[in-house]
Order: C-alpha cells, then sequence, then structure tokens
C-alpha cells in the first residue's frame, strides 16, 4: 500500500518539462539506427512452428493416412467381442508411435539438415518440440477414436482410452529406452522392429483368443499402463539430460 | 500499446519507434530526473535509454513487459553516469536550473524532500522512486531490479520509514 502522506509529499519534487527539441532529436536518432531484424530471437511459439517445417512431409502424409485408415476400419467394423476392433484399437498406438519415432530418430543421425538444425538451437529444444507435436496429434486421433467409439458403437469411453493408451505408452517406453541404449545408427530399425514385435503380440492375443479385452483384466491393462507411463517419464527425462550435455547434468544431477 | 510483445515489430517496422517514444518518454524522463537532479542530464539519459534498447533490440529476450526493460537500461545508464560524475552538488544544481521559478518556500521543501530522498541508500532510493514516482506495483519492481519481491517490499518498508522520520510525517 502507498503511504499517501509520503507520497504528497514527495510529490512536491516538481519535475520540469523536457524540451522538445530534445525529445524530437531522440525521435530523429532512434530512426537513424540501422536495424537488424534477422538478429531477431525467436519465441518459443515461433521457433515451434519453425521447426515444424522440419518435419518431412512423407510423415505427416503417413501419419494422416494410417489414422484415417484405422479409423476407418474401426468404424466399419461390427461391435462384438469376436471381432477386431480391440485389436485394432490396441494396434493403433503403437503404428502412429513407429511413425513419431521414425522421424524422431531421423534427428539422432548426423545428417546434414539434422547438423544445421542443431548447431543453431539445442538439441533438447528440437526434440521438445518433436515430441508436443506428435502428442497433441495423436491425443487428437484418440479422443476422435474415443469420442467416435463410444458413441458410434455405444461402448463405454474408459475402455477405448485404456486399450488404445496403454499400448501406445509401452511403445513410447520400448522407443525411449532404444534411443537411451543404443549409439548405432540402426536405431530406427531396432525402434521399428520394437513396433512390429509389439503388434504381432497384440495380433497373436486376438488370434489364440486370449480374452484381454474382458473386463476382468481391466486392472492388469491398468497396472501395466502405469509402470510404462514411469518407465516412459524416466527414460524422457534421461534423454533431456543427456541432450543437454554439462548444463543439464548440473541442474537436474546425474542420478538417473 | 507495446506490451503483448509488439516490441517485436518495432525491429522491423522503424515507423513503429515514434509511439515507443512518444509513448515512454516522459516517465522514463521522470525517472532519470529523479535521480540526476538536472534536465539537461536527465533528457541526455533518457535520449540514451532509447538508442540504447533500439540498438539491442534484436538481442532482446522475454524480458516480461516492454517498460520493464526500459527502465532497466534507464538505470544501468544513470548507475553510468554516476560513475562518471561523482559528486553531484545538490544546491548549485538548484540555484543553476532556469526552470524552477515556484518561490523561495517552494524551494526550500523540495530541497528537504530531496535531501530526504538523497539520505537513503541507493538501493532503497531506487525501489522508492520506482513504486512512488513511476507506481510501479511490487512484482514490477522485482523484475527490473531482478531481486525477489520480499527484499523489495522489506526494502521499501525501510525506505519509508527513513523518509516519514526525516520528513517528520
Amino acid at each position: 500500500m502507498i503511504n499517501k502522506r509520503l507520497k504528497k509529499e514527495l510529490n512536491k519534487i516538481e519535475v520540469p518539462m523536457y524540451d522538445i527539441s530534445k525529445y524530437e532529436e531522440t525521435i530523429i536518432k532512434a530512426k537513424k539506427v540501422k536495424l537488424h531484424p534477422e538478429r531477431l530471437r525467436m519465441s518459443n511459439i515461433e521457433f515451434f512452428y519453425d521447426q515444424l517445417r522440419f518435419i518431412k512431409k512423407q510423415t505427416w502424409v503417413l501419419k494422416t493416412f494410417s489414422s484415417v485408415l484405422i479409423l476407418f476400419l474401426i468404424f466399419t467394423e461390427q461391435m462384438e467381442v469376436s471381432n477386431w476392433i480391440w485389436t485394432l484399437v490396441a494396434i493403433a498406438g503403437p503404428v502412429l508411435c513407429l511413425i513419431n519415432a521414425n522421424e524422431i530418430c531421423n534427428i539422432f543421425q548426423p545428417g546434414m539438415l539434422e547438423i544445421q538444425m542443431t548447431a543453431k538451437n539445442s538439441f533438447g529444444r528440437v526434440l521438445i518440440v518433436r515430441f508436443i507435436t506428435f502428442g497433441l496429434i495423436d491425443l487428437v486421433f484418440f479422443t476422435v477414436m474415443a469420442v467416435g467409439i463410444s458413441i458410434y458403437k455405444e461402448t463405454a469411453i474408459w475402455q477405448v482410452i485404456l486399450y488404445g493408451i496403454v499400448p501406445y505408452v509401452i511403445m513410447c517406453f520400448g522407443c525411449m529406452l532404444i534411443l537411451n541404449r543404443c549409439r548405432e545408427q540402426n536405431i530406427s530399425l531396432y525402434t521399428e522392429t520394437w513396433g512390429v514385435c509389439l503388434c504381432c503380440v497384440i495380433m497373436i492375443a486376438k488370434i489364440t483368443d486370449m480374452r484381454i479385452y474382458q473386463t476382468a483384466y481391466f486392472s492388469i491393462w491398468l497396472c501395466i499402463g502405469i509402470i510404462a507411463l514411469i518407465g516412459t517419464i524416466i527414460e524422457v527425462r534421461k534423454l533431456f539430460i543427456r541432450t543437454g550435455g554439462n548444463l543439464n547434468a548440473i541442474n537436474y544431477g546425474t542420478s538417473l | 500499446m507495446f506490451e503483448n510483445k509488439q516490441w517485436k515489430k518495432i525491429a522491423i517496422d522503424k515507423d513503429k519507434i515514434d509511439a515507443l517514444i512518444q509513448e515512454n518518454y516522459m516517465s522514463i524522463y521522470k525517472y532519470c530526473f529523479y535521480h540526476v537532479h538536472s534536465r539537461d542530464v536527465a533528457q541526455d539519459i533518457t535520449q540514451d535509454v532509447f538508442l540504447k534498447f533500439i540498438k539491442e533490440i534484436e538481442r532482446y529476450r522475454e524480458y516480461g513487459k516492454l517498460k520493464n526493460y526500459l527502465y532497466v537500461i534507464a538505470r544501468n545508464s544513470i548507475r553510468d553516469y554516476a560513475r562518471k560524475i561523482k559528486e553531484v552538488d545538490l544546491e548549485t544544481d538548484f540555484e543553476t536550473e532556469k526552470y524552477d521559478d515556484g518561490g523561495i518556500d517552494k524551494k526550500i521543501d523540495q530541497l528537504s524532500v530531496w535531501e530526504a530522498l538523497n539520505s537513503l541508500e541507493e538501493l532503497e532510493k531506487e525501489i522508492l522512486i520506482l513504486r512512488y514516482y513511476q507506481d510501479f506495483i511490487i512484482k514490477e519492481i522485482s523484475e527490473i531490479m531482478g531481486m525477489p519481491a520480499s527484499t523489495i517490499r522489506y526494502k521499501l518498508k525501510n525506505a519509508e520509514k527513513t523518509l516519514k522520520s526525516r520528513l517528520e510525517l
């Protein structure tokens, strides 16, 4: 709170009006200053949009195509326990994550474009943009899928979310483990192998008639999902510490 | 007008410079005047503040409000000036300034406030000027000074207490 008596007393000091010619001189001199808009720093939002340009067109095409195809297959499938709808929901996550992983692995490969991209900006920032972008897009996909299935197929929304998200998180966890532990150029091959294996496991469960989508297995799905999520968070943290070099190690420690 | 990151437009469009100076000239000039007690010097420093800001605009990075950033530059410019001129003779300044035509009583009043203000520690004086003359809130002052809000609050209380006793309020 301002003390009014004190303010009144302080306001006894009168500030003389400035010289107009000096004010005009300031404007003239200011206009003569050579500006360098090209040196302007980008804000975080501008940086984000700028980075989107570096994501390959084929990644966008592949992601759109896969999303539309999966949604089409899901919505045209009949809603019965014996059919493939839940298997499709479960496979959707690893498939989409695999496309993301391929794009993310590209910045770990020392190509010319990637060197240019990370020479000016920190590797961590470049990585965050990709995580956020793909995360948001996949979130939209899962939301559309969950809402669509719950409305058109008259099923509980939590089932769609659980069966869709858990394999996605498991896939993310695996990819993060690979990114943190493998240095070779075959890193994308490893993630692809992991994705295919995960899809195969889901398909085998369906073919061998394991009724993993029954309500009785709900708690198991949930537990696996939580473990995978915690694992993913730890691995992502490790990855960011590694990508930031000494600075991140000082800020966050090297205990992980 | 120039809040919400519109400062970037200044770096691209020179016509925005007019508006920037017009909008902030008076407040920066007043701020400088309260520190240096001389119209000419305050004007010179004000000019310097705007020129420095425009020259360095591309380096500007998320400093909260643009106005706060101008005050940071002004504060540094005043410090530079103070380093050059170690002692400013307050009374001589008052006698030589042509603008002061308020009569002897008014002049004595002003002098006593100046003296009370100058008796404060440099940091307390700075905080008091920003709070009482420039009407900044504590959070904004802490951004300008680069200090925690709690420290600003504590220093402000001290300054108020000292001033009250000096001015016999």
